[in-house]
């Protein structure tokens, strides 16, 4: 196999294991990635077409979402290869070389960074946990509460008047209600599972129009667990489901994953947990 | 719950998981590197490809443990929808009892 890149083809870097996966069961074909080592450093590598990721055509390509999801999927299905057998660091997607020469340039230049980076996540996993809420389910659950259905008796037997004021009063209650709820649930979920990790952190809340769901995600966390601790990060999971069953609250926690979160090696002081 | 059954596959169902971490997570690394998209927002691609929703991506995101994210501008306007139609209907069965 050529050892070097042609002209029509770059280098397209995964991720940097610890040791050597074994990246050829069940794949054939020049394609497949190949592992560049460089001073116990193990780079995981493909070599790609220029046509499909050199800059403008790249630019142009990142507007076609069919074109995107394959190469995101690729991705993931790589770093899943070598997550069986190695502790890595993932690379953001798209991280491109001209030649092995330069890739093994910037392995030598960071390797002291890269092998931190390394031992921060060996022997851990990553999960994630997204919570959602029907808002309506929620809605209909908290309005059985004692407080909210004494109001609707007292609205029944008060003048238009009253009732009108005390309807105001129900409905903004509701609101606070909801809001309480969302938050401590929230607030609670993340604090009792951080308790179990090494790290933790909040990432960005995504709309419904990216996760193509109907409920309103309201967290969405990344544990790096240490990998005994597993069994009981799963076991509070569930039992954070199970206190939130009838309203409205789904938890979605999925797992394990490349370290994807837990290799900002440079920016770890602006890691954030919560103010 | 079992384990097995939180274990993710590379499948459709995990897509929007999977874009998530691949297009804005991952380590990046400046240096002789031809190409990579540090400052391109990755994620946000994928959302603009399908609607617009920016801005609401990151006005939910930010600090959502105080932020009201359900009394969004759209819920207090339909609140207030609400309560004009309740006032107005409330001023015609007033001025029928004076008439």
């Amino acid at each position: 196999m050529a050892r070097r890149i042609e002209p029509g083809q770059l280098l397209y870097l995964y991720c940097v294991a610890d040791r050597a996966p074994d990246l050829n069961k069940g794949r054939d074909g020049s394609d497949r990635p190949r592992i560049i080592p460089h001073e116990g450093l193990y780079a995981v590598a493909r070599r790609v077409s220029r046509s499909d990721f050199d800059e403008d055509n790249l630019k142009r390509n990142l507007s076609d979402l069919a074109w995107v999801e394959t190469r995101v999927i690729a991705h993931e299905q790589v770093l899943e290869a070598v997550m069986k057998d190695s502790c890595m660091v993932p690379f953001k997607f798209a991280t491109l070389f001209d030649s092995e020469d330069n890739l093994k340039g910037m392995l030598a230049r960071n390797a002291p960074l890269l092998k931190e980076a390394l031992e921060n996540v060996a022997g851990h996993e990553e999960w994630g946990l997204k919570i959602y809420c029907d808002m309506d389910a929620l809605e209909a659950s908290l309005r059985q509460n004692k407080e909210l259905s004494e109001l609707d008796h007292e609205i029944a037997s008060s003048s238009p008047g009253k009732a009108f004021i005390l309807k105001r009063r129900q409905e903004a209650r509701l609101r606070q209600m909801m809001r309480t709820k969302l938050n401590e649930c929230g607030q609670e979920s993340f604090d009792r599972l951080r308790g179990l990790c090494s790290r933790a952190r909040i990432n960005r809340l995504l709309p419904k129009e990216a996760t193509e769901k109907n409920e309103d995600m309201i967290l969405n966390a990344a544990f790096l667990i240490r990998k005994p601790k597993v069994r009981a990060f799963i076991e509070t999971v569930a039992w954070l489901k199970a206190r939130q069953a009838e309203s409205g609250l789904s938890f979605d926690c999925t797992g394990p994953w490349p370290p994807y979160n837990f290799c900002d090696v440079v920016e770890r002081t602006a890691d954030h947990a919560r103010p | 719950m079992s384990e097995q059954k939180m274990m993710h596959a590379t499948n459709a169902t995990n897509l929007a998981d999977i874009l998530e971490r691949v297009l804005d997570k991952g380590i990046v690394i400046a240096g002789d590197i031809k190409i990579q998209l540090a400052d391109v927002d990755l994620l946000n691609i994928k959302i603009r490809l399908l609607v617009c929703s920016v801005d609401k991506a990151m006005q939910m995101g930010i600090n959502w443990w105080q932020n009201d994210a359900y009394l969004s501008t759209t819920a207090k306007d339909s609140l207030f929808a609400q309560e004009n139609a309740a006032l107005q209907q409330r001023i015609e069965r007033l001025e029928a009892r004076v008439k």
